[in-house]
């Protein structure tokens, strides 16, 4: 809804600026095209190994490994894993906060505190990774440490909050 | 540097741990698995990408552009001191972030990370200005989670937006401590480099 109206405001502010929409639509679709193409081999690398992770059964026995310091920070065990998983894929998150919702009910104080970590929160490594693919530069020095910080953050408020 | 040690470790310890477990034949399958998964999440944003692409460069042409950056002005100059050319293509890709339009703020975002990385080339000292605006975006402020909406309604939640607000403090505690711990990372690495 929102969306429908931006653009059709910006639509209309164009025709009312009597701006060759058509030919600037076409170069701004030009470097999209542009842009999905340079973001797919980053894609590949990234969810093969995270494709790697899940099937060799290490995603599963890292969750088991951290779940204690999750609960010990008031996060119900059902949880941890979407933690876990939230940073490194979106696909995977969502479809384990689906089964959070079916299996504990999606008013329980699990579900809750599920959706509020999943709306809260970015695919981390899969956004770093994207923007990287633009640049030059290599090194992410301090940005993934410092958002991985800030995710925690808004961990520990959403178990305060329920 | 980071990212180059993720992956390799990610991918080294799977492949160990899919031996030592027994698992190691439905490798292969798993990584094509993988860049299949890639192509198939790569079409989808592309569509994005070519709409909001398109709308974008009309939104230039516009103008619209510069009263945003114009409003957003006090909070990056403090953020990113070093943006430039940068800070409307910035400004951009934060408030798409924040209408919860992800989609069409990723291209904007590279395309800002491209005219920072050229800035870098002349002012070494940019790379912070990019390392912050990874970090405003990998823990994007955001005002409406609807996935998250759809799925709890699905679920047959008696009350859906219950978790509005509770989503919107998250949101914004971690962005802020994010963004915080940018701000000290830069100026401890600058003191560093004043004392060499």
């Amino acid at each position: 809804m929102a969306v429908t109206i931006v653009i059709l405001g910006i639509l209309s502010a164009a025709a009312w600026k009597r701006l060759p929409a058509y030919d600037l639509f076409i170069n701004g679709a030009k470097q999209g095209l542009h842009t999905a193409l340079q973001v797919l081999p980053n894609l590949a690398a990234m969810l093969c190994a995270i494709s790697l992770m899940q099937a060799s059964g290490l995603m599963s026995a890292l969750c088991a490994l951290c779940a204690p310091a999750l609960e010990w920070m008031g996060l119900p065990s059902g949880v941890a894993p979407l933690v876990l998983l939230r940073p490194m894929s979106g696909s995977a998150s969502l479809a384990m906060l689906e089964r959070l919702l079916d299996q504990f009910g999606p008013d329980s104080r699990t579900g809750l505190i599920a959706s509020t970590l999943m709306g809260s929160s970015e695919t981390i490594f899969y956004t770093v990774c994207v923007y990287m693919s633009a640049v030059s530069v290599k090194g992410t020095g301090y940005a993934i440490p410092c958002s991985l910080v800030g995710a925690l953050a808004g961990v520990w408020l959403s178990t305060r909050l329920f | 540097m980071f990212l180059q040690w993720l992956w390799i470790s990610m991918m080294i310890i799977s492949l160990l741990y899919a031996l030592v477990t027994g698992n190691g034949s439905s490798m292969l399958q798993a990584a094509l698995q993988g860049s299949a998964d890639a192509i198939s999440l790569t079409l989808q944003l592309g569509a994005g990408y070519l709409f909001f692409c398109g709308m974008m460069e009309i939104v230039r042409g516009t103008g619209l552009q510069h009263g945003i950056s114009r409003m957003l002005q006090p909070l990056l100059s403090r953020l990113m001191p070093g943006i430039g050319a940068a800070a409307e293509t910035v400004a951009m890709n934060l408030s798409m972030n924040v209408l919860g339009l992800g989609n069409a703020a990723t291209p904007v975002g590279m395309e800002a990370m491209q005219l920072l990385d050229e800035e870098c080339k002349r002012n070494p000292s940019v790379k912070h200005d990019m390392y912050m605006l990874l970090i405003l975006n990998a823990t994007s402020l955001q005002l409406l989670p609807t996935t998250v909406l759809t799925l709890r309604t699905a679920a047959g939640s008696a009350d859906p937006n219950v978790i509005l607000l509770p989503t919107l403090a998250c949101t914004a505690l971690s962005t802020a401590v994010g963004a915080g711990l940018g701000m000290c990372m830069r100026k401890k690495e600058e003191r560093k480099q004043r004392w060499l």
